[in-house]
């Protein structure tokens, strides 16, 4: 994972943890990295995005959503929907009041 | 110029492997926290880690000494950012293994604050114009003819 990290120029990926080990249970998390350097600089964007649990043959994954984000993309298209209903309905109303005058 | 460069190389090297480290920190480990036994329940909290930073630098003649020697100057800058939020936690039980996200009401609240005054903003602002061209407010129109007249 460091040395993913630490090579230069970008790199884009998924990214695996250690395992732990609970109940019987092994839990890997996995993240999505973005990871930019640049001579004198970089930037890196990780997060978590699911966790695989294997319990015997059995294996799961569970994913890992960000409700915050997701709650204000809600939001905010919920909003930008409404005005641009609003609008386009208050546009034809005057068209249609306009051509009946 | 050169020489105040050569001397310089020793802290611009120092302070790019320190940019390089503080962005390699941004690993799995600080996405995925350390599991913590609470009882019969494990719980590993994980959260979105973001972390940027630049530095330059620079030389450049600086004028003349008292004994006309030419002088150079140098300079340098560093900056960066880190962003660290929540995201869920995973509790693994003896029962399973449960993914509970954590919701930031601050943020949201705020988006929805935003997102609200933005839309009254506008919905106002198409009513006006709306009213305007039926001729219930002012508009270019009646002002030419009340000038005319």
């Amino acid at each position: 994972m460091q040395q993913q990290l630490r090579a230069p120029g970008w790199h884009i990926g998924r990214t695996r943890g250690k395992p732990f080990t609970a109940f019987g249970m092994q839990v890997v998390p996995i993240g999505f990295a973005v990871h930019v350097s640049w001579p004198g600089g970089g930037f890196t964007w990780h997060r978590p995005v699911a966790v695989e649990v294997r319990h015997g043959d059995d294996v799961r994954r569970l994913a890992i959503h960000d409700v915050t984000l997701e709650a204000i993309v809600s939001i905010v298209m919920t909003g930008i929907a409404i005005v641009i209903l609003s609008t386009s309905w208050k546009r034809w109303i005057h068209t249609k009041r306009r051509n009946i005058s | 110029m050169i020489d105040v460069e050569k001397e310089m190389q020793p802290t611009i090297s120092g302070t790019a492997q320190v940019m390089s480290k503080m962005i390699d920190v941004a690993n799995v480990d600080a996405v995925f926290g350390k599991p913590v036994e609470h009882g019969e329940t494990v719980i590993i909290p994980c959260g979105e880690v973001a972390m940027g930073g630049g530095m330059g630098f620079g030389s450049g003649p600086g004028g003349t000494s008292e004994q006309g020697k030419l002088l150079t100057s140098a300079g340098g800058g560093a900056g960066g950012g880190v962003n660290a939020r929540p995201i869920a936690v995973i509790v693994i039980s003896p029962e399973g293994v449960q993914v509970k996200p954590i919701i930031d009401t601050t943020k949201v609240v705020l988006a929805a604050f935003t997102t609200g005054a933005f839309m009254l903003y506008w919905l106002s602002q198409v009513g006006r114009i709306t009213r305007t061209a039926r001729g219930k407010g002012l508009s270019f129109t009646r002002l030419k003819r009340a000038i005319e007249r």
